[in-house]
């Protein structure tokens, strides 16, 4: 965490920013964690889902 | 007011005489069986309402069936419920049970009052608007058919649970804060018919259209381009330009299925639907995997909730990890909101369970 912190960061930026600024998703997807409910308070509520280009069939 | 020709008439002209003699001086009601409310009045009237399933697309025989009856038992007067159940307002106390019989006769579905699934609230699907992305009748009329029993009470829910279908994320129809939410999912941005667009298409218009400012223009080839990375995929751009923009794509479009929301004050504030499934791809003409999915989401909140309590009071008290287990779906990265405000959902507590 704190290496991806250093290197992301910008000056005077805390941890806790710069996951608001890149996303939840991507901290986890950089740290190798699996996402699970309990990082929630509760799931999404606007259906703005972000879909990768491998993700759907071409 | 003078009487215009635009516009609904006032509605005060549209009430049976009953509700406008006793205008707001209503005292209670009561649900003498499924389907039929019963409201007194302080002056001791009484109107019965019988409420109908309706499948929200009707035909014109359809209508002069039910203006017919209305006409023989309650003077023609009829409404429609939000949910657009019908309701036939019936004035004469006499003549409730000879309109139950008819209805039943012309295999009408009566219920949806009270503690039950109301009629399914949908949007106009691939029948008529320009960026739908599943058919919103054809889910709507697959689930109403499981969920029959529901709707007439024969089983019994601990609350009321009421379900919507719209068909894309511009969700015309009440998905944002419905117990149980099928919302369209455009996984994919519109493709750009370069020769069209800039042939057909007003430039600055199609560019302004964007809520999230995705396009901009291409002057290579005097057309635009989409940032994918923006775009969500509401379809607006293709609304204003249909020639040279496309977003349907029968291969990557599906519905997603979200849970929990409420209009209703009672109990607890309002609510907005979340997340429980981001992905069904669509299969028409039944939809048995969005039907099987709705299904297991109201049979474990009727196992599960206690009485009077709705699908979100229910997963509030629960917790959404509770939820996740009970329903046996798999909590992935989409649920993670990464829209604006997103943080305001991130867990930043040890009040979590495993």
């Amino acid at each position: 965490m704190t290496e991806w912190w250093s290197e992301h960061a910008k000056n005077r930026e805390r941890i806790g920013e710069l996951i608001d600024r890149l996303g939840l998703v991507t901290f986890i997807t950089e740290l190798g964690l699996k996402p699970i409910p309990q990082m929630v308070n509760a799931p999404r509520s606007n259906p703005f889902i972000y879909w990768t280009t491998e993700e759907v069939n071409k | 007011m003078a009487r215009t020709d635009f516009g609904p008439p006032d509605f005060r002209e549209l009430l049976p005489p009953v509700i406008t003699k006793n205008y707001g001086n209503w005292k209670t009601h009561e649900i003498p069986r499924p389907g039929v409310l019963k409201h007194i009045s302080y002056s001791g009237d009484v109107i019965h309402s019988v409420r109908v399933a309706s499948p929200r697309l009707v035909s014109s025989d359809w209508m002069l069936d039910i203006c017919d009856l209305a006409d023989k038992f309650c003077e023609g007067y009829l409404r429609f419920t939000t949910r657009n159940n019908v309701e036939f307002l019936v004035s004469d106390e006499a003549r409730l049970q000879p309109l139950l019989d008819e209805l039943d006769a012309k295999d009408y579905l009566i219920g949806g009052v009270g503690l039950s699934i109301s009629n399914v609230v949908h949007t106009q699907g691939w029948i008529h608007c320009k960026s739908a992305v599943t058919d919103a009748s054809g889910i709507t009329k697959s689930i109403m058919d499981n969920m029959t029993d529901y709707f007439t009470g024969k089983v019994k829910v601990p609350s009321r649970l009421r379900i919507a279908v719209a068909c894309c994320v511009n969700m015309c129809g009440a998905c944002h804060c419905s117990d149980i939410a099928i919302v369209g999912i455009h996984r994919t941005i519109p493709r750009i018919n370069d020769e069209a667009v800039a042939r057909v298409c007003e430039l600055p218009s199609t560019i302004a259209s964007c809520p999230t400012g995705a396009i901009r223009p291409n002057p290579k080839t005097k057309s635009i381009e989409i940032k994918r990375e923006k775009c969500m995929m509401c379809g607006n751009c293709v609304v204003v330009c249909p020639a040279g923009l496309q977003i349907m794509d029968p291969l990557n479009d599906g519905v997603s299925i979200w849970v929990g929301g409420k209009v209703s004050n009672s109990g607890s504030a309002p609510k907005f639907s979340r997340l429980a499934i981001p992905f069904i791809p669509n299969e028409p003409p039944r939809w048995d995997k969005v039907t099987d999915a709705v299904t297991n989401l109201v049979e474990v909140w009727a196992a599960n909730a206690r009485s009077g309590e709705r699908m979100g009071a229910w997963i509030e008290r629960i917790g959404w990890e509770r939820f996740f287990t009970l329903t046996n779906l798999p909590f992935t990265d989409k649920h993670i909101d990464d829209f604006t405000y997103a943080q305001t959902t991130f867990r930043a507590t040890t009040q979590f369970k495993y």
